[in-house]
């Protein structure tokens, strides 16, 4: 059996459309982290001296102006803005931008990285059984091991070793050249062991996209089957979208929605959403908002039972059909 | 189907037997409908030596191939390959069977070298052994190439060396050359012939006969999932009676109902041209051409041939070739 996984293995480090989609998703997290270090960064001298200009001057504009101030600021309060709210004198911190925190830009970098590297992954498992069926080897295959028990388990386990290990290196990564590039600004770091926490999870992700496409492509025998089902849902949430304003009660499927349980699994705090039921009532139209949270324990159910489920599936099929 | 022509004629007893299949059947089920594939088939293939599997285009070849495989599952029938039950003990016997089934498949973008690789991985084998079996099938120069770079013949060759991987004491071809040259035939039936002579059993699928006439020492005759004939070549030639004729003729199609209902086997050829037998009784020319004359049928050719193991081959599969193909009128 050991063997078995490191000849899947071996296949897959091999195969071109790796090396491609590591490369991608390498390339793509990298590109973030130019992001991650201008935000990190405190503003230059020229841009502090070009913001304190501006701001020197929006201030004597404003002081010029105290009538006009003053009827701005009342109506602002008649519409039930707080004091703070409607004070539009200028501050200086409106023209210079602070330095961000890592706690504050490092969820955003896992975010984008946990999706490239998700996306990248379902590819290049979709195209690894794909490829079997597309060149027929498959069936040579079976001609070696015919139990089609082991040669699932192995594929299944090569797709999950290599999707983690490209997980684990992208989202560790991600991590600490976030919080190498904050700290060399002068920033500090906080909220670090939630954070690995996410990352981890992130990891989580991305092996549970890497199985359910390795699922998808054995039932189908196809990579494109596998990739249609990932663009067919992304057709699909605009549809729904769209759907949601006609037929407001369709929004209890919302839960069962992968992308939001994505963010709820990796979020700290879950996910939060807000359904929308329109009203028609004697006064008119009144719109009732209800808010929803995804836990990441749900979340984290979820994402089980869905690759669960599609592994499943794909055995019970792989098991029994015939391979011509 | 009534099959008079080296019927069953079973193989010498007390052979042990490298394939023993009785009954089996197999029925694709399709979006399209049903298709009988194997219906019923007896093979039995003895221990060493080269043994023939022959049947025109569509009759079961590839699926009994695969069901002793396990590719697919046979619908019913048993099947023991070195006396173990099938497809129970596969996993046991497949380290003693290599096969190549349809054409040579492998992973194109990878070399000879690394398909091979990957096998030997996946099953164990040391990894010396992909160098060793590669020269062995003459591949040795080309082996990193990649497998999409390969001509025809050298496809097959990996595929060769693919199932040498394990050592086989059973090697399953189906049809091995398909679309070789000449040159190409010749190096597979020496490989083939080679392997027996090592004490191998080879079972060799075909559609055309005169290919493994020369190096099959016993062959099986299969039609529409059937067996129709087996035993050595020597002795379905002698049960044949031998003779037939061949006629040439305008309508071929009425032509070979008028022979049909009268008794004769009909089997088509290209060119308007009928292989004509009757194992029955006697055969006699003008016979043929008075009786077709009677239907304002005009012979413009006819031609006495001995019997050899094509024209066997014809005979009992000729009934398939008008029923499958009526107006398809070209050997396969
Ligand atoms: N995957 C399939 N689905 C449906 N029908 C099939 C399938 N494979 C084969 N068949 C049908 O089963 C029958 C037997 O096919 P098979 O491939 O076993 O014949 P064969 O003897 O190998 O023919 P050939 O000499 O052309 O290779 C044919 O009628 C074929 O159309
Ligand atoms: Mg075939």
């Amino acid at each position: 059996m050991i063997s078995l996984v490191l000849a899947e293995l071996n296949r897959l480090r091999s195969r071109r459309l790796t090396v491609i989609t590591v490369l991608a998703v390498v390339l793509a997290a990298g590109l973030f982290q130019l992001a991650v270090n201008s935000a990190v960064s405190p503003p230059s001298a020229a841009e502090l001296a070009a913001g304190q200009e501006q701001y020197q001057r929006d201030l004597r504009e404003y002081e010029q102006n105290t009538e006009e101030n003053e009827q701005m600021r009342q109506e602002c309060l008649d519409q039930g803005g707080d004091v703070d709210g409607c004070d539009f004198k200028p501050r200086l911190e409106w023209y210079v931008t602070p330095a961000e925190a890592f706690a504050d830009i490092a969820p955003t970098a896992l975010m984008f990285a946990t999706m490239m590297t998700g996306l990248g992954a379902f590819l290049m498992a979709a195209s690894f059984i794909g490829a079997e069926y597309t060149s027929g080897s498959i069936a040579n295959w079976l001609t070696f091991i015919p139990q089609r028990w082991k040669v699932f388990t192995a594929k299944a386990v090569a797709v999950l070793l290599g999707s983690g290990l490209l997980g684990t290196v992208i989202l560790g990564g991600t991590l600490a050249s976030a919080a190498l590039l904050s700290t060399s600004h002068g920033g500090e770091i906080t909220s670090g062991q939630a954070l690995t926490a996410s990352a981890a999870r992130g990891v989580g992700l991305v092996v549970a996209m890497a199985l359910i496409s390795f699922g998808l492509a054995l039932i189908a025998r196809h990579t494109a089957a596998a990739i249609g089902v990932l663009l067919g849902y992304a057709l699909l949430n605009i549809v729904l979208l769209l759907l949601f304003g006609v037929l407001p009660s369709l929004q209890r499927i919302r839960p069962f929605l992968p992308d939001l349980n994505l963010q709820a699994f990796l979020n700290k705090g879950g996910y939060s959403y807000t359904d929308s039921y329109p009203k028609v009532e004697s006064g008119g139209t009144t719109v009732e908002q209800v808010q929803h949270t995804i836990t990441v324990a749900e979340a984290g159910i979820y994402w089980l039972v869905l690759t669960a489920v599609t592994l499943g599936v794909a055995f019970i099929i792989f098991r029994r059909r015939d391979v011509v | 189907m009534t099959v008079s022509v080296g019927a069953r004629r079973s193989l010498p007893s007390g052979i042990e037997y490298a394939i023993d299949a009785t009954g089996l059947r197999k029925t694709y089920r399709s979006r399209k409908g049903r298709q009988v594939a194997v219906a019923g088939l007896d093979l039995k293939v003895p221990n060493g030596g080269v043994h023939g599997f022959l049947g025109p285009n569509g009759s079961g070849k590839t699926t009994t191939i695969r069901m002793l495989l396990g590719l697919i599952t046979a619908d019913s029938g048993t099947m023991r390959v070195f006396d173990q039950e099938l497809p129970a003990a596969l996993p046991s016997v497949i380290g003693r069977i290599g096969a190549i089934v349809e054409q040579p498949k492998f992973f194109p973008s990878f070399s000879g070298r690394k398909n091979l690789a990957l096998l030997a991985q996946g099953i164990g084998v040391p990894k010396a052994r992909v160098g060793a079996v590669l020269d062995e099938v003459g591949l040795g120069d080309r082996g990193r190439d990649k497998f999409r770079t390969y001509s025809l013949g050298m496809k097959q060759r990996l595929a060769i060396a693919g199932t040498l991987l394990k050592d086989p004491d059973l090697l399953i071809f189906d049809e091995p050359t398909n679309g070789l040259d000449p040159a190409g035939i010749h190096e597979i039936r020496a490989t083939m012939r080679g392997l027996a002579d090592r004490g191998k059993t080879v079972l060799v699928s075909s559609h055309i006969l005169t290919e493994v006439q020369q190096v099959a020492d016993t062959v099986s005759i299969i039609g529409r999932g059937r067996l129709l004939a087996e035993g050595q070549v020597a002795d379905i030639l002698a049960a044949s009676g031998g003779e037939s004729v061949l006629v040439g003729i305008e309508d071929v199609h009425r032509a070979g109902t008028v022979l049909t209902e009268a008794g004769y086997r009909v089997a088509p050829l290209p060119d308007r041209m009928l292989q004509v037998s009757r194992p029955s009784a006697g055969l006699h020319p003008a016979e043929i051409t008075r009786l077709l004359a009677g239907y304002q049928l005009y012979v413009h050719e006819l031609t006495p041939v001995r019997a050899n193991l094509e024209s066997v081959f014809l005979e009992l599969t000729a009934e398939e070739h008008l029923g499958a193909h009526p107006t398809d009128r070209t050997r396969a």
